[in-house]
């Protein structure tokens, strides 16, 4: 992989952890009348603090950074304007949910909205990495890769905050996620093979990568395997969990053939 | 009807010398390593003869510009006249239009920090002149065509060994070399 594309790892990684804690603070309805939960305020600052890392990661991806703030200016075609408009959106709204948990309340709507707009921000980010030259990718797939990501990062880092008794229901959701997961990367590369040149060569580069199988093995099975077996999200598993994702984002951004490398060549 | 500039490339008669892509260089006092041209050799499955045919290619200045649809400071524009000019200054660099383009024409220079490409020398073309390229290209291979006009039956927009890309509608049109004519002695 080039590595003027790692700091895009770690801004889709960070960001779309931030997006899948906040859909699971969503999801699983913990905007409670009494006031928020013990974990809800360490949450917010988790997604706070990793939007930020996110954020600033992708500053390292630009040539000209001073010029970052310029980024919104073509809305009316560009993704690339609103998924960083959908951000900036979600940050104002996730920075509100943080100041309400802090002062001891708790407000559905706000954190529904900040859900929300998180949800768009991930689809914005799937149509962005869509690349018209890369035909594997220039589809759906970034988006389902990326809300793969989002819900089982978010589960899993969730698991940090909430109740105990709530763990079990978050171990069940991620295992099922984990399955998804497991059949759309393996799948996903043989679906390439029967593709044209460009989508058989993406597919060959993954199915012969060790990060490609290290990430299925390790990312993947094997948490899969102990999220069955105890019924729980260790506190070790996010951590595991990253690591495969990590590894799956370097391929993702690494080995999909785009069609500019192949001129000359049949497609 | 108003004018679509566009280049024609004569596979034919391309040899692979390198001279556009020279030309381009020297025009824009290009940093070591940034060329905006490319001489693609035809692989052996698409012309399977000993001769080697090439595409010279740089940006095709497509109808539908992907570059300019994904720029998220528009850093591009499009001329009533088809070309697709990017404005450096407007640049942040940040290769979104690199990743989109199916033929690889916008270039990162990571030393300016800032994406470049083909701009068709409009400049040039403003004043009456011919592009650097197509000046320099000493076999004539290089042609610059007014598609709004353009009379060849011969020409093809999607050539083997070229990304096939109605939706994007890239302007560029070539001339397939001509199969090699083999001649056998009688006894």
């Amino acid at each position: 992989m080039d590595l003027q594309e790692f700091p895009l790892v770690l801004f889709t990684l960070l960001t779309q952890t931030a997006v899948g804690l906040a859909l699971v603070a969503a999801v699983h309805g913990r905007a409670v009348a009494e006031g928020p939960e013990p974990g809800e305020r360490a949450e917010w600052g988790a997604v706070l603090g990793l939007l930020v890392l996110g954020v600033a990661a992708a500053f390292f991806h630009l040539g000209q950074p001073l010029g970052a703030f310029r980024m919104v200016a073509n809305l009316k075609t560009a993704w690339l304007s609103r998924e960083i408009l959908a951000f900036a959106v979600f940050g104002v709204l996730a920075v509100a949910a943080a100041v309400v948990a802090y002062r001891g309340r708790s407000n559905g709507w706000l954190i529904r909205a900040t859900a929300l707009v998180g949800l768009v921000a991930l689809i914005a980010t799937g149509m962005t990495y869509a690349a018209p030259s890369m035909p594997a990718i220039h589809n759906a797939l970034p988006l389902v890769f990326f809300g793969l990501t989002a819900v089982t990062l978010g589960v899993a880092a969730a698991s940090y905050f909430v109740p105990e008794d709530t763990r079990p229901r978050l171990a069940g959701i991620l295992s099922y996620a984990l399955v998804v997961a497991l059949v759309v990367y393996l799948a996903v590369p043989f679906v390439w093979l029967a593709g044209g040149v460009l989508m058989h060569e993406t597919g060959q580069a993954f199915l012969t990568s060790p990060l490609y199988w290290g990430r299925i093995l390790l990312g993947l099975a094997l948490p899969l395997a102990v999220v069955w077996r105890t019924r729980s999200i260790p506190a070790w598993l996010p951590v595991l969990l990253v690591l495969g994702e990590l590894a799956g984002r370097i391929v993702f951004f690494g080995l999909v053939a785009a069609s500019g490398a192949n001129m000359g060549m049949p497609y | 009807m108003s004018a679509r500039f566009a280049f024609m490339v004569d596979a034919g008669l391309c040899i692979g010398c390198g001279t556009c892509g020279m030309a381009c260089k020297n025009q824009y006092h290009q940093d070591e390593g940034i060329v905006w041209r490319q001489i693609y050799p035809l692989s052996e499955e698409i012309y399977p003869h000993r001769d080697r045919a090439f595409y010279s290619l740089a940006c095709n200045h497509c109808e539908q510009p992907v570059c300019l649809q994904g720029c998220p400071v528009g850093a591009y524009t499009k001329r009533p006249d088809g070309i697709v000019v990017h404005e450096p200054e407007a640049c942040i660099g940040c290769k979104n239009c690199v990743r989109a383009c199916p033929f690889g024409a916008p270039r990162y220079n990571p030393k300016r920090g800032r994406v470049g490409k083909c701009s068709l020398c409009y400049q040039r073309i403003d004043a009456g002149l011919s592009p650097a390229c197509v000046q320099a290209c000493p076999t004539g291979a290089l042609r610059l065509v007014d598609l709004s006009g353009l009379d060849e039956p011969a020409a093809v927009q999607f050539p083997p060994g070229y990304p096939r890309r109605p939706d994007i509608d890239p302007s560029t049109r070539f001339k397939f070399p001509d199969q090699p004519v083999m001649v056998r002695r009688h006894a």
